[in-house]
């Protein structure tokens, strides 16, 4: 291999030279010493760049951190104040369908559960019985296919029904 | 830690000159440069340049050793400046 230019050097010494040339390179540094006092060099003078540029960095980034930490909170604040607000409705909604269905589980426990499920098999006309039997059951169901917000205005419908 | 206003001074002063060296480089060299400074590869700079992704440690090896040669002279033409 010839000697290395200085432009390969500097690929070298970023680290941006394909594996095969920078084995090859590696293999003739080691054996030619002009080459190795040039790497020696072109290191320094890379260094020297770089803290050249380093040093005027700053100057030509204006946007001051501080600025950036004074908006973010506000942001990541407002998304806290949302997360939270889904997580208290999901919470409503699940505590209200799991209050509303309490009494459905005790009647379906209830010895005439097998005689309900066996009219329904049937499909006949239903009973007065039946209707009753079912009307707990219907309960969760709707909650369960619409929000906690109906179920709160159905809610306050029937306790106005109970005022009257 | 404050740094001292001879300091302050010194860091501006710093700031000017390697701004006005990198004005004496060509500007697809201070361009190189600047796209390897911010943290590009090899690859994205001739991408973002159009050279040859071969010439890309050439020119900025190139690049370098202007900067640094046009800051020395920067510094040095100061100096005499403030001598004479």
């Amino acid at each position: 291999m010839s000697h290395v230019d200085e432009g390969t050097l500097h690929a070298y010494l970023d680290g941006e030279l394909p594996s095969a040339e920078r084995t090859a390179v590696e293999a003739h540094l080691a054996e030619c010493a002009r080459c190795r006092a040039n790497l020696v060099e072109e290191r320094a003078l890379r260094e020297r760049a770089s803290a050249l540029l380093g040093s005027a960095r700053p100057v030509e980034r204006p946007a001051p951190p501080l600025e950036q930490l004074r908006r973010e909170p506000k942001r990541s604040h407002w998304h806290v104040r949302r997360s939270f607000a889904w997580a208290a409705s999901i919470a409503v909604a699940l505590g209200l369908g799991y209050y509303m269905r309490t009494p459905a589980r005790r009647v379906a426990s209830s010895p005439e559960s097998g005689q309900r499920v066996a009219v329904a098999q049937n499909r006949g006309p239903a009973t007065e019985e039946d209707k009753a039997l079912h009307q707990p059951r219907l309960r969760p169901r709707a909650i369960c296919t619409i929000g906690a917000r109906r179920v709160r205005r159905m809610k306050s419908t029937r306790r106005r029904k109970w005022l009257r | 830690m404050h740094s001292s206003p001879e300091e302050d001074i010194d860091a501006e002063t710093r700031t000017k000159h390697v701004r006005a060296a990198l004005d004496e480089l060509t500007p697809r060299d201070r361009e190189a440069l600047l796209l390897w400074d911010s943290g590009m590869s090899y690859d994205e700079i001739a991408a973002q340049t159009g050279l040859a992704r071969g010439a890309v440690g050439t020119t900025l090896a190139r690049a370098r050793r202007r900067l640094v040669e046009a800051y020395d002279a920067g510094l040095e033409g100061g100096q005499h400046v403030a001598r004479g």
